[in-house]
């Protein structure tokens, strides 16, 4: 596939290596422990497992996942509140595939489903939107998940939906920011990061510039980074080089998906549906200021959160689990006390065991026993990204 | 959950409402390509313009130019390492795990950009 194929090429895969490793050589001396980068997004965690990318470099870099994994970010309380707004009598509600396994307190949506709630699978916010169009006497309500990448696509379902007088449906808005939550961490007192990998895709949408203050004010190289194996390696070569001549950038290895200043059609309809929350809830990391978005009062009739009364409870995560601390990169997957034994992708615990882009499944799946391959009929996405 | 893909329209389907036709390895689905259409890109400039999909919408042209340049300095950089090598300058480069042959992919889990895998899929 164009764009895809000569991006997994293995001979330039080594050439990068070797590139890399020369260089970690060179700096070798001044360091006393590895070089922590953190990969922002879920969709590198994906690859990087998925590919083995970190069994072909040197122990002297290591990978700290990030948090960009939203549906790993989502505290139970809302997937509580997803769930009392699946059981409403008159309700189809309308989710993506990976939310469906996410544990609330008590159950997941797809255990809802079993138990006679109306959830259905969508591939995206237009399908939630046309299921109104279909079904005119229920309330539709579309679960809209994901960072800057998704969220335009949810204000331009909006859009549709008010334009064409869809008054049966509705979002259920747990839309969230990267930058804000970039700063939470950055602000880590623990955190040992020496450099970014950047979200590929959410930067399509918001630019690179917006990371500038990552550079200036917190001292941190970061690349801009795409999903396939060439393009990981790049950018970790990108960043290491930063660090080798004390340079602290933005860069771009994604140019050709990402422009400078991102897409400003996208901006635009996002300005114009949503406005940022006082604060919202992550999972793992608690309460992030202006972290979150939510539908702006123009877009109040179409807002699950006005229509329907919603407990709002906030839960804590069970005793024992420590996504949290894998969260922040303190600790590794197999390090938690719950990974592998209670906590598995088909019994998942934590969200990070649910996504295929949580750092818990992918390790799980790809690298628990140092297998290089998933079992084929197990792998069915192409592309991974934030 | 931010997982894209890059597909080629291939027709459009209504350019009022801004839908068109993407290929995406060989199959065929209709998305919303507002995001890539102003003034001076109209829905018609879209025809055989590679973009990248998410979640039905095409989110971003492809620069062609950028992805070859991309590959260019890869291909520098190979050169002067085996260059190197031949003088004596660095060691060989070492062989490394041969990348793994990705698994053929669900034609909608690639077009969609969703990336559920095994048992999140319905039945």
């Amino acid at each position: 596939m164009k764009y895809v194929d000569e991006f997994r090429d293995p001979a330039k895969a080594r050439v990068l290596v070797h590139a890399i490793t020369r260089r970690l050589d060179g700096i070798a001396s001044r360091r006393q422990r590895p070089l922590q980068i953190m990969e922002v997004c879920g969709g590198h965690t994906h690859s990087i497992f998925r590919y083995g990318i970190h069994r072909m470099l040197p122990s002297t870099v290591e990978f700290v996942h990030g948090p960009g994994c939203p549906v790993c970010v989502l505290p139970m309380g809302r997937v509580d509140d997803a769930i009392a707004l699946a059981r409403q009598p008159g309700v189809i509600f309308a989710s993506f595939g990976d939310a469906m396994r996410v544990p609330g307190s008590k159950h997941s949506l797809l255990q809802a489903r079993a138990h006679g709630a109306d959830v259905r699978l969508v591939y995206s916010p237009l399908d939630a939107l046309q299921l109104a169009r279909d079904n005119p006497r229920h309330q539709v309500v579309f679960f809209a998940l994901g960072f800057e990448t998704t969220i335009p696509a949810t204000a331009m379902t909006l859009m549709q939906a008010r334009a064409d007088g869809v008054h049966n449906f509705s979002v259920f808005c747990n839309h969230i920011t990267i930058i804000p939550t970039l700063r939470a961490i950055l602000d880590e007192p623990q955190l040992q990061i020496d450099g970014f990998l950047g979200p590929g895709h959410v930067s399509m949408v918001i630019g690179i510039r917006c990371y500038d203050f990552i550079a200036r004010e917190y001292r941190r190289p970061i690349t801009v980074a795409g999903f396939e194996p060439l393009d990981v390696l790049q950018a970790l070569a990108m960043v290491i080089d930063q660090i080798a001549d004390g340079r602290c950038e933005v860069e771009n290895q994604y140019g050709r998906i990402v422009p400078e200043h991102g897409n400003p059609l996208a901006l635009a309809a996002m300005a114009e549906v949503f406005e940022p929350r006082e604060n919202f809830e992550w999972r793992g990391l608690g309460s992030i200021a202006h972290s979150g978005v939510r539908l702006r009062a123009g877009f109040a009739a179409f807002d699950a959160e006005r229509i329907f009364t919603l407990a709002h409870r906030r839960v804590a995560d069970p005793g024992d689990c420590q996504c949290a601390e894998v969260l922040k990169g303190m600790i590794r997957p197999p390090q938690c006390r719950l990974f592998g034994g209670a906590c598995t992708p088909q019994t998942p615990l934590g969200a990070l065991m649910v996504s295929s882009e949580g750092a818990c499944a992918a390790h799980f799946r790809y690298a628990r026993h140092g297998m290089a391959l998933p079992p084929a009929a197990t792998t069915t996405s192409a592309a991974t990204a934030t | 959950m931010c997982l894209g893909i890059p597909g080629q329209i291939v027709a459009i389907v209504d350019a009022q409402r801004q839908l068109a036709t993407v290929d995406v390895g060989g199959v065929w689905r209709t998305i919303n390509v507002a995001f890539i259409v102003d003034d001076a890109h109209p829905v018609h400039s879209c025809l055989g313009q590679w973009v990248l999909v998410h979640i039905g919408f095409a989110m971003s042209r492809i620069d062609a130019q950028e992805a070859e340049r991309t590959l260019a300095l890869l291909t520098e950089l190979g050169e002067a390492q085996a260059e190197m090598a031949a003088m004596g300058e660095i060691p060989e480069i070492p062989e490394i795990p041969e990348i793994p042959e990705i698994p053929e992919v669900t034609a909608m889990a690639a077009i969609d950009g969703n990336p559920a895998t095994d048992n999140d899929r319905p039945a």
